[in-house]
């Protein structure tokens, strides 16, 4: 079963997803360390602007405006999936608390929504 | 003749807005000795109005003029239905007890429908009040988009000439006309703090902005999952489901989702029991709560 086993290995695929909090600005910053970035295409969503590779298809980078009262999460959920932005929602717990600036977390590999999101994004940008 | 029927029109329309005042014995009978005692005294004032109104003129507008709303008797409104709602919730229990788990978990749904409904229709007529108790920072947001409009148009070199007058103070249904035109509650969605900074005076805005995260989060997570019950539609039970990982687990333990929850189980999670209370009992303490830290 070589294709079953080719998706588990890609289900598992790990990339770690730098977070950094500005309190003087109140952004969030992050960063997929795996990425290397080719052409970037920017696209702001609300809150949310997001740095996407257009040949790959996949965010690298975004930053996240108004971070101590960001509650839209689902983009980002669609994007990178529960695990991640449940850790996302937990550095925002702590950077607004206890002013935790910067924290490395791991990011699995995305979601089955995130490649139609994206291609969404480029069409829109 | 004449102005006293339109006072009473004005009266009518301000049962609407406050559909707890309905009348002195079943307020005293709902809310107690103290509502009755404030209807009373309403009842006074508006007899005082009636006295000192000119009997031309716009007078529908007159009485709403003549009158702040406290934002804070929307906070009391709110605590009260919650309290109301959860009462109604346990006697269905206590009715079902013998019945299907099915049916006490409709009650259980039904019983989050309604503090969700109440929750919003409190936000929007809290920050109608808000603007009312205090117009200045409403007035420069409505004047500032006005001339951002103009700018962005056919005629934006006619910026320059333009020249808003709106009254010092607003009344309640100019508020409501400005916000909404037919007369909704505001849809705040996810910009419930950027919608305060802009609309509301310092003193209001601040109290929604210093909401912690997890209420913020919490209050978001209320309107998903409402959206989800209603519209049943998959776009909303994912944005319910985000919502719902997104809670603080250091403070809503028990309402931070554990698996999915699908269109169907709604129900389950709600009249699920993680520690000592189920879920629709938490949901309802916590929207109190939130609630009374914009009191002022």
């Amino acid at each position: 079963m070589p294709g079953r086993l080719d998706w588990l290995r890609k289900e598992h695929v790990v990339s770690a997803l730098h977070l950094q909090y500005d309190a003087e600005t109140d952004r969030l910053r992050a960063s997929l360390q795996s990425s290397a970035a080719g052409e970037t295409v920017r696209v702001q969503q609300d809150k949310v602007v997001l740095c996407i590779d257009r040949t790959r298809k996949q965010v690298v980078s975004f930053e996240v405006m108004d971070f101590r009262h960001f509650v839209s999460y689902h983009l980002l959920d669609e994007l990178f999936g529960d695990e991640v932005v449940r850790e996302i929602a937990a550095f925002q717990s702590a950077a607004v608390a206890t002013s935790r600036r910067s924290q490395m977390i791991q990011a699995p590999a995305p979601p089955r929504s995130s490649r139609r999101v994206v291609e969404e994004l480029l069409r829109a940008a | 003749m004449l102005s006293v029927r339109m006072i009473e029109e004005g009266a009518n329309q301000k049962q609407h807005w406050w559909p707890w005042k309905v009348s002195g014995r079943r307020a005293a009978v709902r809310h107690g000795a103290h509502a009755a005692q404030r209807l009373r005294s309403e009842e006074a004032c508006k007899r005082h109005i009636k006295d000192v109104l000119p009997t031309a003129g716009n007078h529908r507008e007159n009485i709403f003029m003549a009158r702040k709303r406290d934002p804070d008797d929307e906070v009391d409104h709110f605590v009260t239905a919650v309290g109301a709602s959860l009462d109604v919730w346990e006697r269905t229990q206590t009715a079902l007890a013998a019945s299907d788990l099915e049916l006490r978990k409709v009650a259980s749904l039904d019983a989050f429908v309604r503090s969700a409904v109440e929750w919003e229709g409190f936000r929007s007529r809290w920050h109608i009040a808000a603007i009312n108790r205090d117009s200045s920072a409403y007035r420069v947001d409505v004047e500032s988009r006005l001339r951002a409009s103009i700018k962005g148009g056919r005629f934006g070199e006619l910026e320059a000439f333009v020249h808003l007058a709106l009254p010092a103070q607003l009344s309640l249904t100019t508020v409501q006309r400005l916000l909404d035109p037919s007369g909704r509650n505001i849809s705040f969605g996810d910009k419930w703090t950027d919608r305060a900074r802009a609309e509301l005076p310092a003193q209001y805005a601040t109290k929604v902005l210093s909401l912690s995260l997890a209420d913020l989060l919490l209050v978001t997570a209320c309107e998903k999952i409402r959206n989800a019950i209603v519209h049943r539609s998959p776009g909303s039970v994912d944005e319910m489901n985000t919502a719902l990982v997104v809670l603080d687990p250091t403070v809503d333990a028990d309402l931070v989702r554990t698996n999915k929850v699908t269109g169907a189980g709604i129900a389950a999670y709600l009249h699920a029991r993680p520690l000592s209370d189920r879920r629709i009992e938490v949901w309802h303490h916590r929207l109190r709560d939130v609630a009374g830290r914009l009191r002022t």
